[in-house]
Protein backbone atom coordinates (compact mmCIF):
# COMPACT_ATOMS: atom_id res chain seq x y z
CA UNK A 1 0.00 0.00 0.00
CA UNK A 2 1.25 3.37 -0.87
CA UNK A 3 0.86 5.75 2.15
CA UNK A 4 0.81 9.38 2.25
CA UNK A 5 3.04 10.88 4.95
CA UNK A 6 1.72 13.63 6.52
CA UNK A 7 4.26 15.67 8.09
CA UNK A 8 4.44 17.30 11.54
CA UNK A 9 6.88 19.51 12.08
CA UNK A 10 8.08 21.48 15.36
CA UNK A 11 5.24 22.63 17.52
CA UNK A 12 2.77 20.87 15.19
CA UNK A 13 0.14 18.62 15.76
CA UNK A 14 -1.94 16.11 13.39
CA UNK A 15 -4.88 14.10 13.72
CA UNK A 16 -6.21 11.69 10.92
CA UNK A 17 -8.69 8.91 10.41
CA UNK A 18 -7.97 8.73 6.64
CA UNK A 19 -6.11 5.67 6.53
CA UNK A 20 -4.38 5.78 3.33
CA UNK A 21 -2.18 8.38 5.79
CA UNK A 22 1.12 8.05 8.10
CA UNK A 23 1.52 10.72 10.48
CA UNK A 24 5.33 11.08 10.46
CA UNK A 25 7.92 13.49 12.87
CA UNK A 26 11.43 13.57 11.17
CA UNK A 27 14.15 13.22 12.96
CA UNK A 28 13.17 13.78 16.61
CA UNK A 29 16.27 15.09 18.85
CA UNK A 30 15.42 16.54 22.02
CA UNK A 31 11.63 17.09 21.11
CA UNK A 32 9.19 14.33 21.97
CA UNK A 33 6.60 12.97 20.01
CA UNK A 34 3.32 11.57 21.61
CA UNK A 35 1.44 9.55 19.67
CA UNK A 36 -2.66 8.56 20.27
CA UNK A 37 -4.37 5.61 18.96
CA UNK A 38 -8.47 4.77 18.60
CA UNK A 39 -7.88 1.39 17.04
CA UNK A 40 -11.90 1.27 16.93
CA UNK A 41 -12.42 4.34 14.85
CA UNK A 42 -8.48 4.12 12.97
CA UNK A 43 -8.16 7.20 14.68
CA UNK A 44 -4.38 8.74 14.71
CA UNK A 45 -2.96 11.21 16.68
CA UNK A 46 0.82 12.88 17.23
CA UNK A 47 2.36 15.61 18.61
CA UNK A 48 5.69 16.63 18.09
CA UNK A 49 6.53 19.01 21.31
CA UNK A 50 9.61 20.93 21.45
CA UNK A 51 10.01 22.44 25.11
CA UNK A 52 8.60 21.06 28.49
CA UNK A 53 5.92 23.98 29.06
CA UNK A 54 6.21 27.53 28.80
CA UNK A 55 4.20 31.32 29.67
CA UNK A 56 1.19 32.12 27.28
CA UNK A 57 1.13 29.04 25.67
CA UNK A 58 -2.43 29.51 24.55
CA UNK A 59 -1.71 30.62 20.70
CA UNK A 60 1.41 27.80 20.74
CA UNK A 61 0.08 25.01 22.53
CA UNK A 62 1.47 22.18 20.58
CA UNK A 63 4.75 23.84 21.19
CA UNK A 64 4.88 22.94 24.70
CA UNK A 65 4.60 19.18 26.29
CA UNK A 66 2.63 19.73 28.98
CA UNK A 67 -0.08 21.70 26.50
CA UNK A 68 0.42 19.94 23.41
CA UNK A 69 -0.71 16.80 25.19
CA UNK A 70 -3.78 18.22 26.86
CA UNK A 71 -4.51 19.78 23.33
CA UNK A 72 -3.98 16.59 21.32
CA UNK A 73 -6.31 14.56 23.88
CA UNK A 74 -9.04 17.59 23.02
CA UNK A 75 -8.54 17.28 19.63
CA UNK A 76 -9.08 13.29 19.48
CA UNK A 77 -11.84 12.98 21.84
CA UNK A 78 -13.41 15.86 20.12
CA UNK A 79 -13.05 13.56 16.84
CA UNK A 80 -14.85 10.77 18.58
CA UNK A 81 -12.31 8.37 20.18
CA UNK A 82 -12.80 7.29 23.79
CA UNK A 83 -10.14 8.12 26.40
CA UNK A 84 -10.93 4.46 27.57
CA UNK A 85 -9.55 3.10 24.11
CA UNK A 86 -6.64 5.07 23.61
CA UNK A 87 -3.11 3.63 23.01
CA UNK A 88 -0.49 5.83 23.65
CA UNK A 89 3.13 5.96 22.59
CA UNK A 90 5.92 8.25 23.78
CA UNK A 91 8.89 9.03 21.92
CA UNK A 92 12.04 11.24 21.68
CA UNK A 93 13.57 13.24 24.19
CA UNK A 94 17.17 12.58 23.52
CA UNK A 95 20.02 14.74 24.69
CA UNK A 96 21.69 15.57 21.50
CA UNK A 97 24.56 17.18 23.65
CA UNK A 98 26.07 15.15 26.31
CA UNK A 99 27.65 16.96 28.38
CA UNK A 100 27.80 17.80 32.24
CA UNK A 101 29.39 21.03 31.36
CA UNK A 102 26.98 24.17 32.66
CA UNK A 103 27.08 26.08 29.65
CA UNK A 104 25.67 23.14 27.71
CA UNK A 105 23.18 22.36 30.52
CA UNK A 106 20.35 24.50 29.86
CA UNK A 107 20.15 22.72 26.13
CA UNK A 108 20.29 18.86 28.06
CA UNK A 109 16.37 19.32 27.40
CA UNK A 110 15.71 15.91 26.29
CA UNK A 111 15.27 14.69 30.25
CA UNK A 112 12.86 17.41 30.87
CA UNK A 113 10.75 17.11 27.68
CA UNK A 114 10.19 12.99 28.74
CA UNK A 115 9.74 13.87 32.59
CA UNK A 116 7.11 16.46 31.44
CA UNK A 117 5.33 14.20 28.92
CA UNK A 118 5.02 11.35 31.75
CA UNK A 119 3.51 13.80 34.05
CA UNK A 120 1.20 15.07 31.92
CA UNK A 121 0.03 12.02 30.99
CA UNK A 122 -0.02 10.99 34.46
CA UNK A 123 -2.33 13.17 34.87
CA UNK A 124 -5.15 13.09 32.11
CA UNK A 125 -4.98 8.92 33.34
CA UNK A 126 -2.95 7.45 29.95
CA UNK A 127 -0.19 5.43 30.45
CA UNK A 128 1.91 5.18 27.05
CA UNK A 129 2.03 1.23 26.13
CA UNK A 130 5.33 1.74 24.56
CA UNK A 131 8.23 4.57 25.27
CA UNK A 132 11.23 4.72 23.07
CA UNK A 133 13.11 7.57 25.08
CA UNK A 134 16.50 9.30 25.54
CA UNK A 135 19.56 8.43 24.52
CA UNK A 136 21.66 10.97 22.10
CA UNK A 137 20.86 9.77 18.56
CA UNK A 138 17.66 11.39 16.70
CA UNK A 139 14.93 9.18 15.56
CA UNK A 140 11.83 9.52 13.06
CA UNK A 141 8.80 8.20 14.04
CA UNK A 142 5.58 7.19 12.15
CA UNK A 143 2.18 6.48 12.59
CA UNK A 144 0.02 4.59 10.78
CA UNK A 145 -3.22 5.50 10.85
CA UNK A 146 -5.12 2.48 9.32
CA UNK A 147 -3.72 -0.09 12.21
CA UNK A 148 -1.86 2.23 15.02
CA UNK A 149 1.40 0.62 13.85
CA UNK A 150 4.50 3.04 15.08
CA UNK A 151 8.01 2.67 13.69
CA UNK A 152 11.39 4.07 14.42
CA UNK A 153 14.08 4.87 12.08
CA UNK A 154 17.27 6.47 13.53
CA UNK A 155 20.46 7.88 10.95
CA UNK A 156 21.60 5.09 9.35
CA UNK A 157 19.15 2.13 10.36
CA UNK A 158 16.13 0.68 8.96
CA UNK A 159 12.52 1.33 9.97
CA UNK A 160 11.93 -1.39 12.81
CA UNK A 161 8.22 -1.16 14.36
CA UNK A 162 8.57 -0.79 18.36
CA UNK A 163 4.38 -0.97 18.42
CA UNK A 164 4.32 -2.95 22.26
CA UNK A 165 8.02 -2.24 23.24
CA UNK A 166 9.18 -1.16 26.32
CA UNK A 167 11.97 0.11 25.80
CA UNK A 168 14.11 3.29 27.63
CA UNK A 169 17.50 4.49 26.81
CA UNK A 170 17.68 6.36 30.53
CA UNK B 1 -6.18 15.93 8.83
CA UNK B 2 -6.19 19.10 11.17
CA UNK B 3 -2.23 20.49 11.82
CA UNK B 4 -2.10 23.29 14.27
CA UNK B 5 1.20 25.50 13.62
CA UNK B 6 2.50 27.84 16.78
CA UNK B 7 3.38 31.21 15.77
CA UNK B 8 5.40 34.37 16.53
CA UNK B 9 8.06 36.53 15.30
CA UNK B 10 11.43 37.17 15.72
CA UNK B 11 13.52 40.70 16.50
CA UNK B 12 16.55 40.13 14.37
CA UNK B 13 18.09 43.50 15.94
CA UNK B 14 20.49 41.40 17.44
CA UNK B 15 22.64 41.50 14.49
CA UNK B 16 22.87 43.47 11.27
CA UNK B 17 24.22 42.60 8.10
CA UNK B 18 27.79 45.05 8.94
CA UNK B 19 28.50 42.87 11.69
CA UNK B 20 28.30 39.61 9.07
CA UNK B 21 30.36 41.57 6.36
CA UNK B 22 33.44 42.06 8.43
CA UNK B 23 32.86 38.94 10.09
CA UNK B 24 32.76 37.34 6.14
CA UNK B 25 36.10 39.26 5.41
CA UNK B 26 37.73 37.92 8.56
CA UNK B 27 36.81 34.53 8.00
CA UNK B 28 37.49 34.53 3.96
CA UNK B 29 41.33 36.23 5.09
CA UNK B 30 41.60 32.67 7.43
CA UNK B 31 40.31 30.24 4.75
CA UNK B 32 42.87 31.74 2.85
CA UNK B 33 45.92 31.83 5.07
CA UNK B 34 44.80 27.61 6.09
CA UNK B 35 45.09 26.56 1.94
CA UNK B 36 47.28 29.04 1.09
CA UNK B 37 45.60 30.16 -2.31
CA UNK B 38 42.22 32.52 -2.62
CA UNK B 39 38.58 31.50 -1.71
CA UNK B 40 35.71 33.47 -2.59
CA UNK B 41 32.74 34.09 0.04
CA UNK B 42 29.91 35.87 -2.08
CA UNK B 43 27.56 37.71 -0.04
CA UNK B 44 25.99 36.07 2.88
CA UNK B 45 22.37 35.79 3.34
CA UNK B 46 20.63 36.46 6.39
CA UNK B 47 17.47 35.25 6.76
CA UNK B 48 15.14 34.83 9.77
CA UNK B 49 13.38 31.58 9.25
CA UNK B 50 10.51 29.95 11.19
CA UNK B 51 11.27 26.36 12.30
CA UNK B 52 9.17 24.77 10.09
CA UNK B 53 11.37 26.34 7.22
CA UNK B 54 14.55 25.23 9.03
CA UNK B 55 15.01 21.96 7.53
CA UNK B 56 14.51 23.30 3.94
CA UNK B 57 17.64 24.89 4.22
CA UNK B 58 19.46 21.39 4.01
CA UNK B 59 16.73 19.06 1.89
CA UNK B 60 15.03 17.16 4.31
CA UNK B 61 14.97 16.50 7.69
CA UNK B 62 16.42 13.16 7.49
CA UNK B 63 19.19 14.26 5.28
CA UNK B 64 22.60 13.13 7.24
CA UNK B 65 23.92 16.30 8.72
CA UNK B 66 26.78 17.85 10.83
CA UNK B 67 26.04 20.42 13.38
CA UNK B 68 28.61 21.85 15.41
CA UNK B 69 27.29 23.60 19.04
CA UNK B 70 29.76 26.30 20.24
CA UNK B 71 28.53 27.96 23.55
CA UNK B 72 29.13 31.90 23.73
CA UNK B 73 30.38 32.88 27.04
CA UNK B 74 30.79 36.30 28.58
CA UNK B 75 28.81 39.43 28.31
CA UNK B 76 26.77 38.03 25.41
CA UNK B 77 25.28 34.82 26.40
CA UNK B 78 23.90 31.86 23.97
CA UNK B 79 25.32 29.80 21.40
CA UNK B 80 26.48 30.09 17.90
CA UNK B 81 25.47 26.29 15.37
CA UNK B 82 26.92 25.79 12.07
CA UNK B 83 25.19 23.06 10.05
CA UNK B 84 25.84 21.53 6.97
CA UNK B 85 25.03 18.44 5.05
CA UNK B 86 27.87 15.76 5.35
CA UNK B 87 28.50 15.69 1.68
CA UNK B 88 28.86 19.49 1.82
CA UNK B 89 31.07 19.11 5.15
CA UNK B 90 33.21 16.36 3.11
CA UNK B 91 33.69 19.39 0.20
CA UNK B 92 34.48 21.63 2.50
CA UNK B 93 37.88 19.49 3.99
CA UNK B 94 38.65 18.64 0.86
CA UNK B 95 39.02 22.07 -0.38
CA UNK B 96 40.91 22.92 2.41
CA UNK B 97 43.10 20.23 1.64
CA UNK B 98 42.28 19.07 5.64
CA UNK B 99 40.85 15.35 5.20
CA UNK B 100 43.21 13.28 6.83
CA UNK B 101 42.05 10.08 4.78
CA UNK B 102 40.03 11.05 1.95
CA UNK B 103 38.77 6.88 1.29
CA UNK B 104 37.20 7.60 5.38
CA UNK B 105 33.57 7.05 4.55
CA UNK B 106 31.91 9.77 5.52
CA UNK B 107 34.66 11.09 8.03
CA UNK B 108 37.25 9.95 11.02
CA UNK B 109 37.51 11.25 14.23
CA UNK B 110 40.28 13.48 13.06
CA UNK B 111 38.09 14.87 10.56
CA UNK B 112 35.56 15.81 13.37
CA UNK B 113 38.02 17.58 15.52
CA UNK B 114 39.08 19.51 12.17
CA UNK B 115 35.61 20.60 11.53
CA UNK B 116 35.04 21.62 15.10
CA UNK B 117 38.32 23.55 15.06
CA UNK B 118 37.71 25.48 11.71
CA UNK B 119 33.64 26.81 13.15
CA UNK B 120 35.53 27.87 15.93
CA UNK B 121 37.32 29.78 13.62
CA UNK B 122 33.94 30.90 11.74
CA UNK B 123 32.50 31.75 15.41
CA UNK B 124 35.46 33.80 16.45
CA UNK B 125 34.94 35.75 13.10
CA UNK B 126 31.82 36.82 13.81
CA UNK B 127 31.75 37.24 17.38
CA UNK B 128 34.89 39.29 17.37
CA UNK B 129 33.56 41.93 14.94
CA UNK B 130 30.35 41.84 16.93
CA UNK B 131 32.43 42.30 20.28
CA UNK B 132 34.13 45.13 18.45
CA UNK B 133 31.38 46.90 17.38
CA UNK B 134 29.51 47.18 20.60
CA UNK B 135 32.05 46.73 23.35
CA UNK B 136 30.90 44.02 24.97
CA UNK B 137 32.85 40.87 25.88
CA UNK B 138 32.41 37.58 24.72
CA UNK B 139 34.18 34.37 23.85
CA UNK B 140 33.28 31.32 22.96
CA UNK B 141 33.64 27.58 24.57
CA UNK B 142 34.52 24.46 23.29
CA UNK B 143 32.74 22.92 20.14
CA UNK B 144 30.67 20.30 20.34
CA UNK B 145 30.26 17.89 17.31
CA UNK B 146 26.66 16.48 15.96
CA UNK B 147 26.44 13.83 13.32
CA UNK B 148 22.87 12.96 12.74
CA UNK B 149 19.72 13.39 10.92
CA UNK B 150 19.22 17.20 9.85
CA UNK B 151 15.92 17.36 11.79
CA UNK B 152 17.75 16.17 15.24
CA UNK B 153 20.18 18.94 14.76
CA UNK B 154 17.52 21.34 14.36
CA UNK B 155 15.95 20.39 17.57
CA UNK B 156 19.24 21.50 19.61
CA UNK B 157 19.29 25.05 17.88
CA UNK B 158 15.59 25.86 18.17
CA UNK B 159 14.84 25.00 21.94
CA UNK B 160 16.98 27.80 23.41
CA UNK B 161 15.38 30.63 21.21
CA UNK B 162 11.70 29.30 20.45
CA UNK B 163 10.46 29.50 24.38
CA UNK B 164 10.45 32.99 23.03
CA UNK B 165 10.30 32.96 19.73
CA UNK B 166 9.32 30.40 16.28
CA UNK B 167 11.65 31.59 14.67
CA UNK B 168 15.71 31.70 14.06
CA UNK B 169 18.37 34.02 12.65
CA UNK B 170 20.20 32.40 10.08
CA UNK B 171 23.58 33.41 7.98
CA UNK B 172 23.99 31.33 5.54
CA UNK B 173 27.17 31.66 2.94
CA UNK B 174 28.59 29.68 0.13
CA UNK B 175 31.95 29.05 -0.05
CA UNK B 176 33.53 29.02 -3.59
CA UNK B 177 37.15 27.39 -4.30
CA UNK B 178 37.51 26.94 -7.96
CA UNK B 179 34.64 25.22 -9.64
CA UNK B 180 33.58 23.80 -6.57
CA UNK B 181 30.68 25.69 -4.06
CA UNK B 182 29.48 24.46 -0.77
CA UNK B 183 27.21 26.24 1.20
CA UNK B 184 26.95 26.55 4.86
CA UNK B 185 24.78 27.97 7.43
CA UNK B 186 25.39 29.52 10.62
CA UNK B 187 22.75 29.95 13.12
CA UNK B 188 22.90 32.41 15.58
CA UNK B 189 21.13 31.42 19.27
CA UNK B 190 20.95 33.86 21.95
CA UNK B 191 20.26 33.48 25.27
CA UNK B 192 16.99 35.57 25.61
CA UNK B 193 17.51 35.25 29.63
CA UNK B 194 20.39 37.68 29.69
CA UNK B 195 19.86 41.01 30.16
CA UNK B 196 21.78 41.34 26.36
CA UNK B 197 18.95 40.27 24.94
CA UNK B 198 16.28 42.49 26.58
Amino acid sequence: MNYQSISVGLGELAISSDQSEVLVAYGLGSCVGVCMYDPDLHLAGLLHAVLPSGKNTEKRRAKFVDSGINLLLERILEKGARKDRLVVHLVGGANMLPSNRDALAALRIGDRNVTAARETLTELGLTPGSEVVGGTRGRTVRLYVHNGDLTLRELGNKEIDIRGRFESAF
Amino acid sequence: MELEAAESYYDSTWLNGSVVEAGKDHLQAQFDAILGDSMSLPEPCIQTLSMNELPSLLGSEEIESMGVYIPVLGDVQGGMMFISTADAIVGLLDALQLRSDRSAVPMDAFDRLTIGQITARMGDAFLGQMNRMSGMVSHLGAPVVMMDMAGSILDTAVINTCQHSDHILVVEFSLVHGLTKQVFSLWLIPDFYQDAFV
